[in-house]
């Protein structure tokens, strides 16, 4: 290498440390945070490399720097954030909290990238650090990856679909662009190139173990059953990728799924539940059919009332017009908000698990939906592998504490949770300040027995009583427009949607007292599934029901059923839900009936224990080596006695913790030990003797030395020695 | 010296086949020992100068002492022309001259001229002093280039040439030059290549307290003719003491790679300028093997490459501006060569 290129490598290898750590800063923060955080978050990382590349050249010792950096970080940070709370004249609340999130992002990436550029410069074993940190970020933003949802991260394949490339090249390049990152920064540090190589395959052990199926499958856009309408698809398409997060799936503002907003009458095609629960005056059963899921149960389950109910979201909160999701704490926590990706996402188990059958089972979207529905009561769900990604967009495992039994095994239970607090009472308790609901619950009560007045599930049926016989059921309904359609519906004309009818036995059972919400997903009739363990869910099975609160037995659904008006909806073709149940069960298990076993989140004691035996694995190994170095010596040949010897005393002198330094000659090294050893001056001499002279040493001799220097190391550091004989990496220090 | 804990002559080693190249190398060690025996009794607390003169000496190279006046140079140089004996056939040669630089010195008045003898009618050469074994040329740079380019060419090519008459210098022929670091004024400061012809530059620092005490306390003694103890070694005696230098200690592949590492590592340095040498390098190999028989080796180490380097090369190098010394340079570069060569010792083919 020239000089002038010698010069110029340090520079080059600054420059690709602070790109590697920008990017690194860039993906870990990303891809929610708002352009100027991100802009922050890269600049900050490069100018702390830039920094921390500096600060090794300066005569500092690490520690003080590593404190300093804590230091200032942990009083830089909590000032900003003190300081966007001071309100400042002619700035507005956003623009400060977006540069409290600049100043805090940009202080935390420079201080770690510094520390980070520092370490690896200053320690051989760190010298890797910076590939290592840009790999674990490619790998949080990969980790969506498994299972093969291959359109996950949008920000990564969004530009190659639309391009009309496929995302797998674009991933293969930023795994080759970290790979030859990797190679260049061991390259440039042969000098712990083994260390390094361990570290790294360590690393993508651990990879593989905690991210599997990070393999990449085959994905084509096509729907090849021809299942769900073209322009249904294409639309979701293009708005969950200008959605950026990607999982709100439909034509309208994303406000309409979650019921925050009051836009009716607008909005796509049926299909996912959540759409039809603002109320609307016309609702179109066209594309009813339409397959949106294949569960595929994994036990066989009777449920109490002979219907499936997966539940995506629920209403509890009243806001003047309508119950929407209550985004308080406490209310509404069995609900599952999102999908599951790296680690599953778990729930409390419900009450009353004696009424309860656990139930796994397997869900496959056919269409996109906003939140997962699940089986209700779910209490974990965690991603599988997609069995067909060409017919599904996507899949999870889940297992649900199923209510069985009879109706009436739920008889004499209180209503509500009496370790409620106050707050999450009142969230359930509340309706319009309407007191013809308080007398229409009063007559309700009327449809039943005198002496099941008090009883909140039999209270709980007289309300569902009551709307089937005084309501009729249809999707044309005149209520939208009213101030309280639910008030319209069931003092006016009394014909409305499941919606309706869901509003309506909420706030009677909670003029009765009874805390209630509104729940919505889909109902499944339990008698369709006709023995077979697929349930095809259909665009018309979207439902919303109202559920009580039975202490000791969770949330139940109370889901009167008047008369229909409409034709009736046709049962689902029982073939394509077999059909659809087979694609649907995972790759190798079409024919087992096995319970597919999710990939867990190993527990904290897993790991350690994994850890432990690792460690374990690696002493027993340290000290294996240790032992032949040790033994060595006495079988060696007579021309590597010398050597051999020289190096069992090399390990001695290890464990007694005196090694030489890095470009210390061997005698000036005896000549240091020589005080404590004399007799290892005797043995390098012989060993050099034998090295860089032409003489031959005597094994004896060489033996006898060593055992010498042993000997008198012992006297003079025997406590030293015994810890060093204990640590079984002694011997890597010998060189 | 003796009993030096590296002596790898010692019982536990088995003996070895070759006992004339012990023999030899032990005359060679008791020659050396000598040598420096003498030096030493002249002059106190200068044990690692006469250990590096005597190096020059035996590995027929020069010497550049950089010091104060009164250190004792001219004790030193005066010491080591005693110690050595004169063969008859060599009469000509006086054991040591000493010849003081001064500005308008001329080239003749080292080497030597022609002279006219009316009793003969021929032109008769008379020797200057470089004509000796030991030549102490004083204040080398207080003299004009010419001068010092005549001596610098009587160093490097042992011999002398005046009206076309070439006259060879002695073989064992050893210049000892000083040169003062204060008086710059008035100075002609040697050229790097003409530096390069000197084996060794030695700074000669202060000597310590306790020897300092004994000069003071006996130096009245020490006024007087020396009259050593010691017998004198014969020139020849050097000469095949050399020979069997040359012959006999063992230099390594090893310490050859390192030795030219050291070179390509320095010569890589960005503060250095101009590097050392080919010709520095083939000089440092008889002064690593003289260093290693004084201290009773028959190879040359890692230790002689170490304590060498700095008289060796620091001399040689002509630094980047701002660069204050070569000595850190020289460590620096010297410190991944040496590992090295150390590790190696513990490999297999090593």
């Amino acid at each position: 290498m020239s000089r002038a290129a010698q010069r110029r490598w340090p520079r080059i290898e600054e420059l690709l440390v602070g790109l590697v750590l920008a990017l690194a800063a860039v993906l870990l923060w990303g891809p929610h945070a708002p352009w100027a955080s991100l802009v922050a978050a890269g600049l900050g990382a490069g100018f702390g490399a830039w920094a921390g590349a500096r600060l090794e050249r300066a005569r500092l010792r690490t520690w003080p720097v590593i404190a300093g950096a804590a230091l200032f970080t942990l009083l830089l940070v909590p000032a900003a954030r003190l300081l966007a709370r001071v309100p400042a004249i002619g700035v507005n609340a956003e623009t400060l909290a977006l540069a409290r999130d600049v100043v805090v992002v940009g202080v935390l990436c420079v201080t770690i990238a510094l520390l980070i550029a520092l370490l690896a410069r200053r320690f051989g074993l760190a010298r890797p650090l910076p590939a290592v940190v840009l790999v674990l970020a490619l790998t949080r933003l990969l980790a969506a990856h498994r299972g093969g949802a291959i359109h996950r991260p949008l920000a990564l394949s969004d530009p190659a679909w639309l391009h009309g490339w496929h995302p797998a090249l674009m991933l293969a390049g930023l795994g080759a662009t970290a790979g030859v990152i990797a190679a260049v920064a061991l390259w440039r540090s042969r000098r712990r190139a083994w260390l390094q190589l361990v570290l790294l395959a360590t690393l993508a052990i651990v990879l593989v173990y905690f991210a599997p199926g990070l393999g990449l499958l085959a994905f084509s856009n096509t729907d090849p059953l021809g299942l769900s309408s073209k322009t249904d698809t294409d639309e979701r398409q293009l708005s969950s990728g200008a959605g950026g997060e990607g999982q709100i799936p439909s034509g309208g503002r994303p406000g309409d799924q979650l019921g925050l907003t009051e836009a009716e009458g607008e909005g796509g095609s049926g299909g996912v539940a959540p759409e039809m629960v603002p109320f609307r005056d016309e609702y179109s059963r066209e594309g009813a059919q339409s397959p949106v899921a294949v569960v595929v149960l994994h036990d066989d389950v009777e449920p109490n009332g002979g219907v499936f109910y997966f539940r995506q979201v629920a209403f509890s909160s009243w806001n003047g017009r309508r119950l929407v999701r209550s985004a308080e704490r406490g209310v509404d926590e069995d609900l599952f908000v999102r999908f599951p990706s790296v680690r599953p996402i778990q729930r409390p188990a419900p009450p009353g698990l004696g009424l309860r059958q656990s139930v796994p089972a397997t869900v496959s979207l056919i269409q996109d939906h906003a939140q997962p529905p699940v089986l209700a009561d779910g209490v974990e769900i965690s991603a599988a592998p997609i069995a067909d990604p060409a017919l599904f967009r996507r899949s999870f495992h889940s297992v649900s504490e199923v209510l069985i039994g009879e109706p009436r095994d739920l008889l004499g239970r209180p209503a509500g949770d009496p370790s409620w607090p106050w707050a999450v009472r009142e969230k359930y308790l509340a309706l319009p300040p309407d007191p013809r609901y308080r007398e229409l619950a009063e007559e309700a009560l009327t449809m039943i027995r005198a002496s099941y007045r008090d009883d909140a599930w039999a209270r709980a049926l007289a309300v569902s009583l009551w709307l089937e016989e005084n309501t009729r059921y249809s999707l044309r309904s005149r209520h939208a427009s009213a101030a309280d359609p639910t008030g319209s519906f069931l003092f006016g004309d009394r014909i409305g949607y499941c919606v309706h009818l869901a509003h309506a036995s909420a706030y009677l059972m909670r003029a009765l007292g009874m805390p209630a919400r509104v729940a919505a997903g889909y109902a499944y009739i339990a008698a369709n599934r006709a023995g077979g363990s697929a349930i095809l869910l259909r665009s018309g099975d979207a439902h919303a029901w109202a559920e009580v609160y039975l202490q000791g037995v969770g949330w139940v659904p109370v889901d009167p059923a008047p008369p229909s008006i409409d034709p009736p909806m046709p049962a689902p073709d029982l073939d394509l839900q077999r059909l659809l149940g087979e694609l649907a069960r995972p790759e190798g298990e079409r024919l087992a009936d096995d319970v597919p076993a999710p990939w867990r989140r190993p527990s904290w004691r897993q790991v350690a224990g994994g850890l432990l035996i690792a460690l374990a694995g690696w002493a027993l190994l340290g000290h294996a080596v240790k032992l032949w170095r040790r033994l060595a010596p006495r079988l060696a040949r007579r021309d590597t006695a010398a050597r051999t010897a020289y190096r069992a005393a090399l390990d001695r002198l290890a464990e007694a913790g005196l090694t030489r330094r890095y470009g210390e000659t061997r005698e000036r090294f005896a000549e240091r030990v020589g005080a404590l050893a004399p007799a290892f001056t005797s043995l390098t001499g012989m060993h050099l003797a034998a090295c860089y002279g032409r003489r031959a040493a005597s094994r004896r001799g060489a033996h006898a030395l060593t055992r010498l220097t042993a000997g008198q190391l012992d006297d003079a550091r025997r406590w030293r020695r015994w810890w060093g004989r204990l640590a079984p990496w002694s011997w890597l220090q010998a060189r | 010296m003796d009993g030096h804990p590296l002596d790898p002559i010692s019982p536990l080693h088995e003996p070895v086949a070759d006992n004339q190249r012990d023999r030899a190398l032990s005359h060679a060690a008791s020659v050396a020992a000598r040598i420096a025996g003498h030096m030493k009794e002249a002059i106190l607390g200068r044990d690692d100068v006469i250990e590096l003169v005597t190096i020059a000496l035996f590995a027929g190279g020069h010497v550049l002492l950089e010091d104060y006046p009164g250190s004792g140079k001219t004790v030193l140089a005066r010491a080591l022309g005693q110690a050595i004996e004169s063969g008859a056939e060599h009469d000509r040669m006086a054991s040591f001259r000493r010849i003081q630089f001064t500005p308008d010195l001329l080239p003749s008045d080292i080497t030597g001229v022609s002279v006219f003898e009316p009793d003969r009618g021929t032109f008769q050469f008379m020797p200057g002093p470089v004509f000796a074994h030991v030549v102490l040329a004083d204040e080398i740079n207080r003299t004009s280039p010419k001068v010092q380019s005549a001596l610098l060419e009587a160093m490097a090519e042992r011999q002398v040439t005046v009206d076309n008459v070439t006259h060879p210098l002695d073989e064992l022929f050893l210049v000892l030059a000083t040169q003062n670091p204060l008086g710059l004024a008035g100075t002609f400061p040697l050229p790097a290549p003409q530096l390069d012809r000197f084996l060794f530059k030695i700074r000669m620092e202060h000597i310590d307290r306790q020897p300092e005490l004994e000069v003071v306390a006996s130096f009245r003694k020490r006024l007087r003719p020396v009259s050593s103890s010691l017998p004198q070694v014969h020139r020849d005696e050097i000469v095949a003491a050399r020979r069997a230098l040359e012959d006999h200690v063992f230099v390594s592949r090893t310490l050859q790679e390192c030795l030219v590492d050291i070179a390509r590592a320095v010569r890589d340095d960005e503060r250095v300028a101009q590097g050392i040498s080919t010709r520095a390098l083939v000089q440092a190999v008889p002064a690593l093997q003289c260093r290693a028989l004084l201290h009773q080796r028959d190879f040359i180490g890692t230790e002689d490459l170490e304590a060498l380097l700095v008289p060796l090369f620091a001399h040689r190098l002509a630094l980047a501006p701002g660069v204050p010394s070569a000595q850190p340079v020289l460590r620096e570069s010297a410190r991944d060569p040496l590992e090295h060569a150390s590790r190696s010792t513990l490999r297999r083919s090593g």
